[in-house]
Order: C-alpha cells, then sequence, then structure tokens
C-alpha cells in the first residue's frame, strides 16, 4: 500500500506497511530484538543500539490523554476548502488533536472528533483507533472511553 | 582560552517589510554594523549566515545572494540551519571560526524574509519544522506544538493559568512599544489577550509571536584584535542542545531538555549562576515558551514561572528582566534573523545603549534561542 495513506510528504518509507496495517485496523510498532526498544511511530532501525533487526507489535490502544490542542488557523495543506480536514465538513471546525499514553513511551497522536477542546481535559481515558477518511487515506482518531 | 568578542551589531527594522528582499534586508543591518564596529568592509575575513528556509526565501541559496549583495566574495561564507535557533547556532559557529584561529574577524548575519508568502502557506512552512512525516498529518502548525506544551504546563501545575501567559503578552507589548526596531509598537491589555481568537488552544493571538521580515548582522573579533574596539562585549560562556523532533516522543511537556542542558553548559563555561544575570532574551515564540525559559535557565523553581510574571520581576526593575526588547512577541520574530538580533540587543544592553528599556548597570547578559519546538537551543552569555 501507498505510504501516502497516511503520510502527507513522503511515499517510501521502510516502514510503509504501518499504512496497511492502520487500513486494516490495527496501530503497530517495532521492537528492538536486540535491546528490546520500543518505537512509535515505528522505526526500521534503533536509534539505541543501531541494531536492524526489528519485530513488529499491536501498540496498546488505551491510555490517558497527555496533551492536546486544537488548531484553528491550519497550514495550507489543510486549510483548503473542505475536506482536507478529517471530519470537519458539517461545521468548518477542525478536530482537536491529542497526544495519548498508552504505554511506557509510547503516545499516539490522533484526531479527536465531534468535540472541541473545551471538553477535554488532560487525563482523559481514551481510545485510539484507526480511521478511513473518504479520501482515501488512513489516519488515527482519539475519543473517550465511556 | 583567548576570549570573543563582538564589537559591531547592526538589526534591519523588524515587521512586515513589503518591496523590500532578503538580501536589502541584510544590508540595511550589515551597514549598521560596519558603522557601529567602525571597521571597513574588507577587514572582514569569513562571513556566516543564518537563514531558516529555503521555502521562505524562495530560493536554495539564499546565504549566496546575501554575500554576493554584501559585496563580500571571494571570502569564505557558509550558512547555518537551526530553525528558528539558527541566529544563535551562527554566533555559535561565528566564535568557533575564531577560537579555531582560522579569522580573527568574522561577520555573523542573520536573515528571513516571511511575510511574501500567504498565512496559511506560512503556517505550512512552519509546520513542516515539525515532524513532517509523523506528526503534520495531523494537521499540526508551528503554534499547535507550544499548545501541547501549554495544555500540558497548565494541567501539571494546577496554580498556573491562562492569565499568566497573558501577562507575558502584555509585558513583552509593552517593551515593544520602547524599541524603534520592534514590528509591533502596541500595547496589548490583558482583556485584549484573553480574548483574541483562538490560533492553536489554548493560545490565542496575542499568545504568538508574529511572521515578520528582519535581518540583524554582528562583528566578532578574537581577543588578540578586540584591543583596537572602544566597548568589547565578551561572549563568556556557550551551550548548546537537542531535543525529539517528534513531541510525542519528549520525556517532559513542560520543559524543553536541550534548554536544560545549553543553560547548564552555558553558566559553567562561564563561571556564573541564574542569580548572576543581569538582563536577558528569551525565545518567546509563544507565551508559553517565556514561561517555560524561566524555570529552565533556572531563573525560578519548576513550576513557579507564573508567580515570576505575576510579580513583575520580569520588568525591568525586577529581579531578572526579560525580554526589554519586546521579544519575538512583539519585536517579530524573522526565524534566522532572531538569534543574532538577541546577540545585538544583549550587547547594546550591556554597553548601556538602550535608552528607555536599559536596565540599569547591566553588567552579564543572557540569550535563549530555541529552534524549532526545541530540537535546538542556543544559550550565550555574554559579559562586559
Ligand atoms: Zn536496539
Amino acid at each position: 500500500m501507498d505510504f501516502k495513506k497516511f503520510s502527507l510528504m513522503i511515499n517510501e518509507i521502510k516502514v510503509a506497511t504501518f499504512a496497511d496495517s492502520l487500513a486494516q485496523g490495527r496501530i503497530m510498532a517495532t521492537r528492538c530484538k536486540k535491546c528490546n526498544c520500543e518505537y512509535y511511530p515505528p522505526q526500521s532501525d534503533c536509534s539505541q543500539c543501531l541494531s536492524q533487526e526489528m519485530d513488529w507489535f499491536e501498540c496498546p490502544t488505551e491510555g490517558k490523554l497527555v496533551s492536546f490542542t486544537q488548531i484553528m488557523v491550519l497550514p495550507e495543506h489543510f486549510a483548503l476548502p473542505e475536506l482536507s480536514v478529517p471530519f470537519a465538513k458539517a461545521t468548518l471546525t477542525p478536530s482537536p488533536v491529542g497526544l495519548l499514553d498508552v504505554k511506557e513511551g509510547i503516545r499516539i497522536m490522533g484526531w479527536i472528533p465531534r468535540t472541541s477542546a473545551n471538553d477535554l481535559k488532560v487525563g482523559d481515558r481514551m481510545k485510539a483507533s484507526p480511521q478511513a477518511l473518504d479520501d482515501g487515506r488512513v489516519t488515527i482518531i482519539l475519543e473517550m472511553i465511556e | 582560552m583567548p576570549r570573543v568578542a563582538v564589537v559591531g551589531v547592526g538589526i534591519s527594522k523588524f515587521g512586515r517589510r513589503k518591496g523590500v528582499s532578503l538580501r536589502e534586508l541584510t544590508f540595511e543591518a550589515f551597514k549598521e554594523a560596519l558603522e557601529d564596529a567602525q571597521i571597513k568592509k574588507d577587514e572582514i575575513q569569513s562571513v556566516i549566515t543564518g537563514c531558516a528556509s529555503d521555502e521562505f526565501a524562495m530560493a536554495n541559496q539564499p546565504g549566496a545572494q546575501i554575500q554576493e549583495y554584501l559585496g563580500l566574495n571571494p571570502k569564505p561564507h557558509f550558512r547555518v540551519e537551526a530553525a528558528c535557533a539558527s541566529g544563535s547556532m551562527a554566533v555559535r559557529a561565528g566564535w568557533m571560526t575564531i577560537q579555531s584561529g582560522l579569522a580573527d574577524i568574522v561577520l555573523v548575519n542573520g536573515a528571513e524574509k516571511m511575510t511574501e508568502v500567504s498565512t496559511p502557506k506560512a503556517t505550512e512552512i512552519m509546520g513542516k519544522f515539525g515532524d513532517s512525516t509523523w506528526e503534520y498529518p495531523f494537521g499540526i502548525s508551528f503554534p499547535g506544538y507550544y499548545a501541547m506544551l501549554a495544555s500540558n504546563y497548565l494541567a501539571t501545575y494546577k496554580e498556573s493559568g491562562k492569565t499568566d501567559l497573558a501577562k507575558i503578552a502584555v509585558k513583552n507589548h509593552y517593551y515593544g512599544t520602547l524599541n524603534p526596531k520592534a514590528h509591533m509598537q502596541k500595547i496589548v491589555t490583558e482583556e485584549q489577550a484573553l480574548s483574541g481568537f483562538i490560533v492553536a488552544y489554548p493560545l490565542r493571538l496575542h499568545d504568538c509571536s508574529l511572521i515578520s521580515d528582519g535581518a540583524a548582522s554582528i562583528v566578532m573579533v578574537s581577543e588578540k584584535v578586540a584591543k583596537r574596539f572602544d566597548k568589547p562585549i565578551w561572549i563568556t560562556g556557550l551551550g548548546a542542545g537537542s531535543e525529539t523532533h517528534a513531541i510525542g516522543r519528549r520525556k517532559s511537556l513542560t520543559s524543553l531538555e536541550s534548554a536544560c542542558v545549553a543553560a547548564d553548559q552555558a553558566y559553567k563555561m562561564a563561571g556564573i549562576t541564574p542569580k548572576d544575570v543581569d538582563v536577558a532574551v528569551v525565545h518567546d515564540c509563544f507565551t508559553i515558551a517565556e514561561l517555560i525559559a524561566y524555570e529552565d535557565l533556572g531563573f525560578c523553581k519548576r513550576g513557579e514561572a507564573p508567580i515570576l510574571i505575576r510579580n513583575k520581576d520580569t520588568y525591568l526593575d525586577g529581579l531578572i528582566p526579560v525580554n526589554v526588547d519586546g521579544g519575538l512577541k512583539a519585536k517579530g520574530h524573522p526565524i534566522g534573523a532572531t538569534g543574532v538580533a538577541m546577540t545585538a540587543e544583549i550587547v547594546k544592553q550591556l554597553r548601556g545603549e538602550c535608552g528607555e528599556r536599559q536596565v540599569k548597570g547591566a553588567k552579564i547578559g543572557l540569550s535563549h534561542n530555541v529552534g524549532g519546538s526545541g530540537q535546538f537551543t542556543a544559550v550565550h552569555i555574554y559579559e562586559a
């Protein structure tokens, strides 16, 4: 699969299968076979011990919101009229974005649809999941755990 | 080790400099620096230019444009890029060039022309200073990164609040009115700061520095050559550090490790403590960044930066005046120029040439310049 389904900038990267897994509903990370260091976003090389032997594993997806924002003045890529901002079509208000702490050393970034920053607080319990967008791209969303 | 001095400084007018190009901006700063140092162009032996973005410059060798326009060919010249810390890293490279013995008189420029592109385009260019592969796809803008730090800071230190951020904006805009080179010379009230439109929650319009055009130049010399100059200001401490590109991998969202490391090195090298600093310029690209800088630089304990600003301890008459030139907030933040302009401001403070915004009797100064959302930080210490 095309990594550009996830990235806006690059298509060629050794961990491009991350996008395939997302499309299949899984958020994947890598773990160094030699030193067990874990990487999210995934890496094909270990920045700690310099090993290139990595295993894929599925990330836990539930955790606490570490931080968030809601970006009202958007980069040009997203500021185009309609469609370019996920979940924004109805109101043309971009969704908040957050960082979810799912395990020691792993924080998943995602859009937080159908909410506003005023309704969020650091520490909220949330779940991350892949989400297909209308334009064929895949992204990650964070949703409150009831 | 022999020392390095700054003997001449120049700053272009910062602002929306419509109709003026990157090389022309730099010429303004360069000419002022030469006149200030009272040296001739031909005496310069080596040149370094800090410029952050080819996309803003709309050119791939903006440094070469500048070098030719300043009439400095064929002297050695290279460009330094460290995002918004490009300027201070260029100063650092100037120091290294002199200490290595390669040159005794070095010109360091910083320049950026940011307003020729639209705001959404500028937001895109700045957003891509973050991790363009993994984080930019979530629409993260540059204010968005600092907004993430702000949300975490405000949640971590319960007694801190958005009014503390607003107070930083009020202070820096007030001092901007005393700086004729500043982009914006207008008072902002706390009420205005708290009611501006949201750029990236919880940061509002007045929490953000200005997208500006500008340039700064300084002349640096070896100790051997410095004897012939009237008012050398010595660089007595340098520190630098780095930080993860991805914000998702930060150990802390209430501090920049790069700044802590840089400050520690600079204080040790200069043989001083934070208490000895008489005047500081810090990287207030966003109001939250100035609060965090107070703590990373050791001006107060962790979580106590809000108290410092509430007590007006960082005002001109306070314990440690910070950004009394208006900061990036009011002076403007032409990213590659910022660090060099910081050095220029501290040099003028230590010479006692700052007029209404002069910190009386300032002997020791500090500059703190952050690239990206902390990926590069340089701290320099200066003594009269
Ligand atoms: Zn390893």
